[in-house]
């Protein structure tokens, strides 16, 4: 049988080779896989509020047109981004908000249109809701609902309601049927944001 | 009648050993026991101590559904003929190719599920849809387990259960207000709605809009004049139909009072703890499907457990689920899943109760 | 086929095709031994992500088998399965951060499910039953056909689940949305259980009864 020295050593080398090998692989592919985490939250900014590019944009492009046309600001403990054209042009401004969903955490933006009263868009880009009935608020046909709409009701107060027959409302989007209970919490996390940006104006 | 029965004699020997259409002796035995009298009595009794057969044993259940059912067609009309219709037509086909396949004559399990299936289903389910669910029921549901006596699961909840998690949007979108005035939709065949579109007709059932703080009038749901799937609206003729069961004791009153009882119970325990925010007891025992599924799913002999002892823990869990789910989850209603849960558990309450018995036999020696 | 078959034979005096048969086709990992099927169960909602998957353990099964089978003679034998896992674990993490790195959208559908084929038993189960004891050319064939057949069922039921539950095959529309309604449960995991009972109940018509368990 082979001794303990032996097994040290052999698990020793084992080792070393597998974790330099690691390291090597690690180091190769960093900078990539950091430029893709960068591109996936700048993607779902640069869509959101509406900011044209091509599909298929690789994460460097991404970035580079993001760079070009969003500015980070502060409102409050808000971080808003600001769409701006060359001129100082204000176009739009997204402003994320998360919370729960009915089976896990649902993220999303917020697009509202320079006058920081009208919805401009909204993505949702992480969401695990029922599949066919709350899962379709990240389905366009739910999204294109919001545009347009205020973010403040005929009273003057902050909120936005998501409703059975509210689409002709100045701040309602029609439920999903079938999603009352999902439409509910977005209804609350959107609000939860909105109210925080229309208190600290 | 002598005429049909001339017909059957002629056509018999086509059927039998060496004729033309032997594969499908069974649809033809089938045919025949439906228009006459077996002249055998079934080998495969529900439970070895009934003396009841198969098929009287049948046929009482769907006289005990005739008060639901006519109160089904009063509320939401003619449309609940054609899902019974398509029913038995997708359910039995399937009937037919196993027991081609297993050369058995054609179980009559079926009368009975082909019947519950439609009447715990919304009024205005696409056609094609309710097909895909009773197929699925019966051959996912009963015959992979060995057919009619072997099944784990009840048919029928199995099928809606399927429809329920594949076709949400169906299953949800589906539900129409019951006709008011007389005569109701008696003349009535309301089409399907499109559940995608934001459609005028489909509103949503007493449990869900109690989750959004509406409560609807406890006589309503007595009566039925609510919306929800088909036969589970009016509690009366629920009641009226549970209690011809009792009492022929083809439903085990066990099974029943500990799943009521145990349901309102809990209903009483989560209501006091905040009556603003739960329905009191009394509402939730006529919302929903529970009056339905105690009386007529979770009684299933197949499916539920065989020894008293087994039944009262069966009912009290189903009950206490079903309390659960609809007051502390994202589904609205429970009664399904709680029904599955019980029917998994049933062998082994059983398996239990047997070896306590078992026990207690050998230390009297 | 036939003429790898053929080279197999001279390579591994004719145990070469028994090997492959046996992993791909008799003794196939998930539909008969029904191993590693948490990962099947939970990436299959999508073809493309059964494939990618599929390729996945394959190459760790390749290089896994053929590494182990190379140090077994050096391998101390009390400590060998803690030197498979991390023989495993490296093939396991150098595709996941290639993923990561080239193929974002995909490692993000994956999520996890990657790094987990480190506890798969089917890539363990091959190392120790297989290339402890076998030549390098023989494992290399036999992490192959284990693979594949790994693969292959994958692949059928990610073809089922995204056609039925979606109505599209590779993200293109085969099924239009005007007639066909998208039967949800095949997106979620129950889904693929019952696709998963299917594809085992087919498997075992075509296979014939199992001559072992007749006796």
């Amino acid at each position: 049988m082979k001794g303990n020295a032996y097994t040290l050593i052999y698990a020793l080398l084992l080792g070393t080779a597998c974790a330099l090998l690691l390291t090597a692989a690690s180091e190769f592919t960093k900078p990539y896989r950091v430029a893709n985490a960068e591109a996936e939250e700048t993607f779902n900014i640069l869509k959101v509020l509406g900011i044209p590019f091509e599909e298929g944009t690789d994460a460097a492009g991404l970035l580079a047109i993001s760079k070009e046309n969003v500015k980070e600001k502060k409102s409050g403990d808000v971080t808003l981004y600001e769409y701006a054209l060359a001129g100082g042009k204000v176009i739009a401004v997204a402003l994320p908000f998360e919370g729960q969903g009915l089976w896990g955490p649902i993220k999303g933006f917020l697009a509202l249109e320079p006058d920081m009263r009208t919805i401009k868009g909204v993505t949702f880009y992480q969401q695990e809701e029922t599949p066919g009935l709350g899962g379709e608020i990240s389905t366009e046909s739910f999204t294109t609902l919001f545009s347009g709409k205020s973010i403040i009701n005929e009273l003057g107060q902050p909120g936005i309601s998501i409703k059975a027959g509210a689409g002709n409302d100045v701040n309602g989007v029609d439920v999903i049927s079938g999603a009352t209970m999902t439409c509910d919490k977005v209804q609350e996390m959107i609000n939860e944001a909105v109210v925080k940006i229309v208190d600290t104006e | 009648m002598k005429f049909v029965l001339k017909i059957f004699k002629s056509v018999k020997p086509n059927f039998e050993e060496g004729g033309k259409f032997k594969t499908f002796l069974p649809l033809y035995e089938a045919m025949e026991n439906f228009c006459f009298a077996p002249s055998t009595t079934t080998q495969l009794a529900p439970f070895a101590r009934d003396p009841l057969d198969v098929k009287r044993f049948m046929t009482m259940v769907i006289i005990a559904l005739v008060p639901a059912l006519a109160m089904s067609y009063y509320f939401f009309g003619a449309r609940l003929i054609a899902m019974i219709i398509v029913s038995y037509a997708a359910g039995g086909m399937v009937e037919v190719l196993f027991a081609c396949v297993r050369k058995e004559p054609i179980a009559e399990g079926f009368l009975v599920t082909g019947m519950l299936f439609p009447m715990i289903l919304p009024p205005t389910l696409p056609l094609p849809i309710l097909a895909i669910g009773v197929i699925f029921g019966v051959l996912i549901g009963k015959e992979l387990f060995g057919g009619t006596g072997r099944n784990v699961f009840n048919p029928a909840i199995v099928g809606r259960c399927f429809l329920a998690l594949a076709y949400p949007k169906a299953m949800s979108g589906n539900f129409t207000t019951a006709g008011t005035e007389i005569p109701g939709r008696m003349l009535e065949y309301i089409h399907a709605g499109n559940a995608a579109a934001h459609d005028a007709i489909s509103t949503a059932t007493p449990l869900v809009l109690a989750k959004q703080g509406e409560m609807v009038n406890t006589v309503d749901m007595l009566i039925g004049n609510t919306s929800g799937s088909i036969s589970e609206t009016s509690a009366i003729a629920i009641i009226l139909g549970g209690v011809f069961l009792l009492l022929t004791r083809i439903a085990n009153w066990r099974t029943v009072v500990s799943i009521l009882a145990a349901a309102f119970v809990t209903a009483a325990v989560i209501y006091n703890t905040d009556t603003t925010r739960f329905a009191p007891p009394m509402w939730h025992m006529c919302a929903g499907g529970l009056l339905f599924g105690a009386f007529f799913m979770a009684t299933d002999p197949v499916s539920s457990p065989i020894t008293n002892a087994g039944k009262w823990i069966y009912g009290i869990m189903i009950g206490v689920v079903t309390m659960l789910i609809r007051n502390f989850t994202g589904y609205v209603e429970g009664v399904m899943f709680a029904i599955l849960l019980g029917n998994i558990i049933a062998p082994i309450l059983d398996e239990i109760v047997f070896k306590i018995r078992i026990g207690r036999l050998k230390s009297e020696g | 086929m036939a003429d790898g078959c053929n080279s197999c034979k001279g390579l591994c005096g004719g145990k070469g095709l028994t090997t492959m048969k046996e992993g791909a086709w008799t003794n196939n990992p998930l539909a008969i031994q029904v191993l590693g099927i948490c990962s099947a169960l939970a990436v299959t909602n999508k073809l493309m992500n059964s494939l990618v998957m599929g390729v996945a353990l394959i190459f760790v099964c390749v290089g896994s088998n053929l590494l182990v089978s190379l140090l077994r003679k050096h391998t101390p034998h009390r400590i060998r399965m803690i030197a498979e896992v991390a023989i495993i674990a490296t093939f396991v993490i150098l595709f996941d951060q290639f993923l990561r790195a080239f193929y974002w959208d995909m490692s993000k559908q994956l999520g996890p499910y990657v790094g987990l084929i480190i506890t798969n038993c089917i890539v363990m189960g091959r190392a120790e039953a297989f290339a402890l004891q076998n030549p390098p050319i023989l494992s290399i064939l036999d992490g192959i056909a284990n693979g594949v057949g790994y693969a292959v069922i994958l692949a059928i039921i990610g073809f089922f689940r995204e056609l039925l539950g979606t109505g599209q095959i590779m993200g293109y529309e085969v099924l239009s949305s005007s007639w066909y309604t998208p039967n949800q449960l095949m997106v979620l995991a129950p889904g693929a259980f019952i696709a998963l009972g299917f594809v085992i109940a087919v498997f075992n018509v075509l296979k014939g009864p199992d001559p072992e368990e007749n006796k």
